[in-house]
């Protein structure tokens, strides 16, 4: 009965001794590095992107949220040969930018067409667990007659680990859509 | 017959009824601006100008085709006071009119000199009631004044 509970004790003990592959700490023995299966999650097992996003229509912002929008940038197309219609995005200071709890703000995005007075659709985007970084990581573009804004966390940023983009879209007939849900057209 | 003719002099003698109308009533500075996208989207190209230090005066017209009304003003210009580099809030807001028709698409001159930039209404005719217009002035030590009187300071006390 003793000598069991011995050669456990003595396998319990050196199990505790070993020093942690991961934690190392203080007074650890510096180890070289040791070949790993995986580095993380792969890239399928990652949560999506774009639902670290959302678009509000109907939030002003004040004048402080003004000043912190950087120039407008815009990208356009002709509609119907005539119309020409313009997505434009304004990024909030990577540093310096609005918050509603754990949603901060990241830009503002409309779109319109060029006659005077023309109907405008847009919204404030917000980001939640992101980090969109101080370049604005996004991308304007026009694909096959059709606008595109192109939101991409940076992922060297481990707390912004996620796969895929948050896109914002202008088709042919004036109406936006961001992540595939319409927010308006314009008439 | 009579009472006519004198109406009619009357008339003649103090030329089409114009209100002696107070700046207030024409020219009007919302410092707590709610902007919507839609306004951000029909702003000119905004200006800046620095005020000596860190201290700089901006103006973002909105185009004269396109300016926002609410409540049967418009508005001419988001206008900023502010610190360069500094998170600290800008001052200014939306400048509205009751006649928009005398501004054109640069309703302000905004100038500087090394130690303050100041923003001037340019109504196309002195506005009634209101001959010397809207004026907002930053200095280099961060001071805001509104029509020549003191408003606040940049990211401090007065």
């Amino acid at each position: 009965m003793v000598r069991p509970l011995l050669a456990l004790l003595a396998v319990l003990a050196l199990a505790g001794c070993k020093p942690s592959q991961n934690q190392g700490g203080m007074g650890a023995p510096a180890e070289a590095p040791q070949p790993q299966a995986s580095a993380g999650p792969s890239p399928a097992d990652l949560p999506e992107c774009r639902r670290r996003f959302r678009m509000v229509t109907d939030r002003p912002l004040s004048l402080d949220d003004f000043s912190n929008l950087a120039a407008a940038s815009s990208v356009s197309t002709v509609r119907m040969g005539t119309d020409r219609l313009t997505l434009s995005y304004r990024a909030f200071d990577y540093e310096d930018h609005p918050d509603d709890g754990a949603w901060n703000g990241v830009g503002v995005v409309y779109a319109r067409g060029d006659q005077a007075g023309a109907p405008v659709v847009g919204g404030v985007i917000w980001a939640s667990d992101v980090e969109i970084g101080s370049s604005g990581g996004y991308a304007l573009e026009l694909r096959a007659d059709e606008l595109y804004l192109t939101l991409t966390p940076n992922d060297a940023d481990p707390p912004a680990r996620c796969r895929g983009s948050y896109v914002v879209k202008l088709d042919t007939d004036g109406v936006l859509y961001a992540d595939g849900v319409k927010v308006g057209t314009l008439q | 017959m009579r009472g006519l003719f004198i109406g009619l002099a009357i008339s003649a003698v103090a030329g089409p009824a114009v209100a002696a109308a107070a700046c207030g009533d024409v020219l009007r500075l919302d410092k707590a601006p709610a902007i919507k996208v839609e306004d951000v989207a029909r702003l000119g190209a905004e200006e800046f100008k620095d005020a000596g230090g860190d201290y700089y005066l901006s103006v973002a017209p909105f185009r004269s085709a396109e300016r926002p009304e609410r409540d049967g003003w418009r508005a001419l210009a988001i206008i900023k006071a502010g610190e360069r580099g500094l998170s600290v809030e800008d001052l200014g807001g939306i400048l509205w009119t009751k006649r928009p028709d005398q501004f054109g698409d640069k309703p302000l001159r905004l100038e500087a000199t090394a130690t303050k930039a100041r923003a001037t209404t340019m109504p196309r005719a002195p506005l009634a009631g209101c001959p010397k217009g809207f004026s907002i002035e930053i200095d280099s030590e961060g001071f805001v004044m509104i029509d020549g009187a003191k408003w606040k300071r940049v990211g401090g006390p007065w």
